[in-house]
């Protein structure tokens, strides 16, 4: 009779009336011939009682029950009964136990797992978790950068409109102006200073042009010392009057905070080739 | 000893020394059927449990003579036999059986008696708690004393306190437990 073992699964079903004639004659036969078998009905039976007490059975699964178990009053007796003890003890109960591991709770609460798939399952939210970590810091870091990227654009656009030749010949109010020498031929140590008045909405820096050599273009990059992204500045020319060359360079005063800066320019000729640069530092103090 | 001996008395002592040679075994043997056939009959909506167990043991009687010379095997499975007989003449006679349309379910709110019965139902309770061994009391009532998820853990960490197997601590409580039920059942018999 007994060829595999009865399933509590299986006993499940045979309690709520869900298997065959043939089926149940089995399973019923078994409950009076193997203790097991025996065993595993009534433990099932239990869990059963126990959810439907605590509103934890399926509705269909309810209606079943109760049709088995609450269909005279005796049974019904019964039921009050076991139901008068959870009752009581949940409100009276001295408890005895005994803590246990993790482990074993992650066991007792996914009963249907294997134990490499509960020792897998913490490792696999680990996993997970230090992905969605990374994907969070790897997305705030790319918006980031594509913020910088941006800022930085609109920065160099504006900087390309104020040297503009046209931008270049006008005379805007609130431009604070000076001369700066390169470091190549400068004898003092010291940067050069500018005190920019809070007032002031526009720098013009005029970059004495050392070498010999003129090109018909001239690139410079502003960088802040401290280390930010250089900003590329737009093709600018050389000017000549009164005994010098210079280029002329106009910066918004309010990208310039207090700080050393430093402009490296060198001259492009025709076929691109660039000159040595020229270096011109110069450090910043607000008022 | 049994509850309700078959209604061929003379045939008793014979009935219980084919179930088994020992005495007291044979009489635990009874028993068990005797609690399987009422389960049993209880799954098939039989209304009459005891009343059918009680036939049951009265025909395994009466053939006995011939069940011991022919019959081969476990007794227990003849006396099932006789059962599925019976459950299948009640459906025909749909007289000892409950049709389950008919049933008599309550619904969640019938479950909530009148005050009065609930209070004697408390007073038994504690009654037939009393009555129970401290170590065993405790245990049942630590037993039940979780619900949903907490209850599984602190089950577990019941058998692991006793040294025991879940379902081992789960069978043993249902055999406390249907003590103490069976116990409650008569103080409220004595009191209505």
């Amino acid at each position: 009779m007994k060829e595999t073992p009865l399933t509590e699964q299986v006993a499940r079903s045979f309690l709520l009336g869900e298997v065959d004639p043939a089926q149940r004659q089995v399973i019923e036969s078994l409950f009076l011939t193997d203790p097991e078998a025996r065993e595993t009905i009534l433990i099932v039976e239990d869990i059963l009682l126990e959810e439907y007490l605590e509103g934890t059975l399926a509705s269909s699964e309810a209606q079943k029950f109760l049709e088995r178990y609450a269909s005279n009053p005796k049974e019904r007796t019964r039921l009050r009964i076991t139901q008068s003890i959870r009752e009581y003890a949940i409100e009276n109960a001295t408890l005895i136990s005994r803590p246990i591991s993790v482990l074993e709770k992650l066991r007792l609460v996914l009963p249907g797992w294997s134990v490499k798939q509960r020792i897998g399952l913490p490792v696999l939210a680990s996993i997970v978790i230090v992905l969605i970590i990374f994907g969070v810091w790897f997305m705030l870091r790319t918006n980031q950068r594509v913020r910088e990227d941006n800022q930085q654009a609109s920065i160099e656009r504006q900087l390309a409109e104020l040297n503009s030749p046209s931008s270049l010949s006008a005379s805007p109010p609130q431009m604070f102006s000076t001369t700066l020498p390169p470091i190549s031929v400068r004898s003092v140590q010291s940067s050069s200073a500018i005190i920019l008045q809070s007032s002031a909405r526009l720098v013009e820096l005029r970059l004495l042009w050392a070498q010999r050599e003129e090109y018909p273009a001239y690139h410079a990059e502003l960088s802040r010392v401290e280390g930010t992204n250089p900003f590329l500045l737009p093709p600018l020319h050389l000017e000549k009057g009164q005994g010098s060359r210079l280029v002329r360079l106009r910066i918004p005063a309010d990208l310039l905070p207090a700080g050393l800066y430093r402009i490296r320019l060198r001259g492009i000729a025709r076929d691109n080739a660039p000159s040595p640069a020229e270096e011109y530092d110069f450090r910043v103090t607000r008022q | 000893m049994p509850k309700t001996p078959p209604r061929l008395p003379e045939r008793f002592d014979e009935l219980l020394s084919w179930l088994d040679e020992d005495p007291a075994q044979a009489a635990t043997v009874y028993l068990e059927i005797r609690n399987s056939l009422v389960k049993i009959f209880g799954w098939n909506h039989c209304t009459d449990r005891e009343g059918l167990t009680d036939e049951v043991f009265d025909r395994v009687a009466r053939k006995l003579p011939s069940l011991k010379e022919s019959f081969k095997g476990d007794p227990k499975l003849y006396f099932y036999g006789v059962a599925n007989n019976l459950v299948k003449e009640s459906r025909k006679a749909a007289t000892l059986r409950v049709p389950l349309d008919g049933i008599d379910c309550p619904s969640d709110s019938s479950l909530a008696e009148e005050q009065d019965t609930r209070e004697m139902r408390s007073v038994c309770l504690e009654r037939c708690l009393k009555a129970l061994s401290p170590e065993k009391r405790d245990l049942i009532l630590s037993y039940y004393a979780k619900e949903g998820r907490e209850k599984i853990i602190h089950r577990a960490e019941m058998a692991r306190s006793l040294g025991v197997s879940i379902r081992t601590l789960r069978v043993r409580m249902l055999r406390l437990r249907g003590g103490l039920e069976d116990c409650i059942e008569r103080c409220l018999g004595e009191k209505r």
